[in-house]
């Protein structure tokens, strides 16, 4: 080998080490950059559903939670996602119907934001199937946020901390597209599994219940009396579907109709979940129930016979929760409450 | 070495066979031409505008502040041969017909005679559940109130406006939803005279009007009533189903131009 041509390759190695060091320090900043947001996935529950094209990222959930917390979004900036789904309330409220921008009252309950990466369909009524397309509804509504989505991505690609936050997260200055993908990664995070029915059921503490507890569990997941569980099932005690539960003789609000113009859905509304249920009376769309005891006597009362009514409300058949039946029940819906989540840093601002 | 220098010499023809390979293939390019479709708004046949006062085929006065429509599926054929699509830069168009603004769009169609057109107003399946937020216009959020914020898809028809009675009742038609999609068809397949020619360097205009009465007269020949408030704000139902099929009579092909 000639020397020239020994210096030659010598160089070349050399340009292709420094080349490859370039690269991995590029890398790794980007790397840095899309760092993946493990979920803590409790035990018992199935992989969550999240969008191939929103994989969740530490930056991505929080950009989100800058957002759901951020009052920029509303018209006059009031209101945040948070006005009507605080943390202290499972993500919901305590009011029968909440108040938009200008305290102008929407029609519907504000509905728990808990586990919504295992739903596959949003509102009372079910009308969007997707989390990121969900946030459309509350931030344009008159009745909500008021806000027309071109002047929210106005705002915020006039805030120099929201433009470094979406280039972070999605590479791209705010747009309608980063702005629900954001809030809805930020809402896929607020998983709830360590109730005291979790250490119960699905970590198998056979001390988790007290008695009054247990009876309930069992009236609840019991075939012979009352089975709440043929709606309210699975991991977040709901079984995604749309039933009417003979709340009234004739509807104000379709519910389900709304969305399919069909006869048999008037008054059916999606089956809600059951979890931290303490904290997010009024209950029913409307917000009509107060406490878990009246709900015991709705369902005891067997409702109003509407056409629509679900079979699984026992209209007619007298069901007659006894007094001790509806305590013990009431004790278990209390049961689902998770400490952990209503208390949990991470989700608040 | 000398094989190197015939590997590298090889290596270095290579794209130009390849290049001189495509330049051979011959493909048959079919020439387009200019259409525009043009939408009028008018009431009982005569120009409409948006604000002013009209009466209804019921009796009722009313005045429209916001009338908007998508169309689709745009295609001329005739007799003698397929179908052929209109275009908008290279992909089957899709309008958004806004009487508030004016509405003109050229759009690109195979050179040729045509006795027939179709289009339709609404949106077709793929396309109304696509994301609108990564959507180009005239599908993207831009035009927000024609997406349902609160339900999947995009409104395919509004017409919101307000009845002049004492209690001046607004009334807003959202007409959407895959099984409503209102199709129209104007033309005689078998006809002897072409109705359409597309040129090379001209532009044909095809011309059509949409009449808000004639969207008020159901196809029994009754009048569409404005009284009860579940005909007045219709998002779905019954009340869609019908101004769904009266749109298909509210609309006519009128004439067609070209220069």
């Amino acid at each position: 080998m000639s020397r020239r041509s020994f210096h030659i390759r010598k160089n070349l190695s050399v340009s292709l080490v420094l080349i490859a060091a370039l690269f991995f320090m590029v890398s790794s900043t980007f790397e840095m950059s899309r760092k993946p947001y493990v979920l803590k996935i409790p035990i018992g529950f199935p992989p969550p559903l999240i969008p191939a094209d929103n994989e969740l990222t530490v930056e991505r959930v929080k950009l989100g939670k800058k957002l759901f917390y951020d009052k920029i979004l509303s018209s006059d900036s009031t209101i945040s996602c948070a006005s009507c789904h605080a943390p202290e309330f499972s993500f919901s409220d305590n009011r029968m119907i909440s108040p938009g921008v200008k305290q102008v009252n929407g029609d519907r309950n504000s509905m728990a934001l808990v586990n919504l990466a295992w739903s596959n369909s949003f509102f009372w009524d079910g009308g969007v199937s997707t989390l990121e397309m969900q946030v459309l509804k509350p931030l344009s509504s008159h009745t909500e946020m008021n806000m027309l989505l071109r002047e929210a991505v106005y705002r915020l690609k006039n805030n120099k901390e929201y433009i470094k936050l979406f280039d972070k997260a999605y590479a791209c200055e705010p747009n309608p597209n980063a702005l629900f993908k954001a809030i809805a990664s930020f809402e896929r995070t607020l998983i709830s599994g360590n109730s005291k029915f979790d250490r119960y059921f699905y970590q198998k503490d056979t001390t988790a219940f007290n008695d009054s507890e247990k009876r309930g569990y069992f009236l609840f997941f019991g075939n012979d009396k009352v089975h709440c569980v043929s709606c309210h099932s699975g991991v977040n005690f709901s079984n995604n579907t749309f039933q009417n539960n003979g709340l009234y003789a004739e509807y104000k609000d379709e519910g389900r109709a709304r969305i399919t113009g069909s006869k048999t859905d008037i008054g059916k509304f999606k089956v809600p979940t059951l979890r931290n249920i303490a904290y997010t009376s009024p209950y029913m769309h409307d917000g009509s129930v107060k406490t878990l005891e009246d709900i015991m006597d709705h369902y005891s009362s067997a409702g109003t016979g509407h056409f629509n009514a679900s079979l699984h409300v026992h209209t007619g058949s007298e069901l007659q929760l006894t007094p001790q039946d509806k305590k013990d029940l009431v004790s278990f819906l209390n049961a689902l409450s998770d400490e952990e989540f209503i208390r949990n840093p991470e989700y608040r601002q | 070495m000398i094989h190197l220098r015939l590997l590298l010499v090889f290596i270095g023809l290579f794209p130009v066979t390849c290049f001189a390979q495509k330049r051979t293939t011959a493909v048959k390019v079919i020439e387009q031409s200019n259409v525009v479709l043009d939408f009028t708004p008018v009431v009982d046949g005569k120009p409409f505008f948006l604000d002013s006062v009209y009466t209804s085929p019921g009796g009722d006065r009313y005045k429209i502040t916001n009338w908007k429509f998508f169309v689709s599926n745009i295609a001329l054929s005739s007799s003698l041969g397929k179908e052929h699509a209109a275009f908008s830069e290279t992909k089957p168009a899709v309008l958004l017909i806004d009487f508030s603004k004016a509405n003109h769009q050229i759009l690109q169609v195979d050179i040729g005679e045509y006795t027939d057109i179709r289009l339709d107003v609404g949106l077709p399946r793929q396309i109304n559940h696509t994301d609108p937020t990564s959507a180009l216009p005239p599908l993207d959020l831009a035009q927000q109130d024609m997406y349902w914020e609160w339900n999947s898809g995009y409104i395919f028809l509004l017409i919101e406006g307000q009845l002049l009675h004492d209690q001046k009742d607004r009334f807003h038609f959202a007409i959407g939803g895959d099984n409503k999609i209102m199709p129209f068809a104007h033309g005689n397949l078998f006809n002897v005279v072409p109705l359409i020619k597309v040129e090379k360097g001209k532009t044909t205009t095809l011309r059509f009007t949409f009449d808000f009465n004639k969207l008020l007269k159901n196809g029994d020949g009754s009048n569409y009533s404005l009284t009860a408030e579940k005909a007045r704000i219709v998002h779905g139902g019954y009340f869609a189903d019908v101004l769904s099929m009266n749109a298909k009579q509210a609309m006519e092909f009128k004439k067609v131009e070209m220069r």
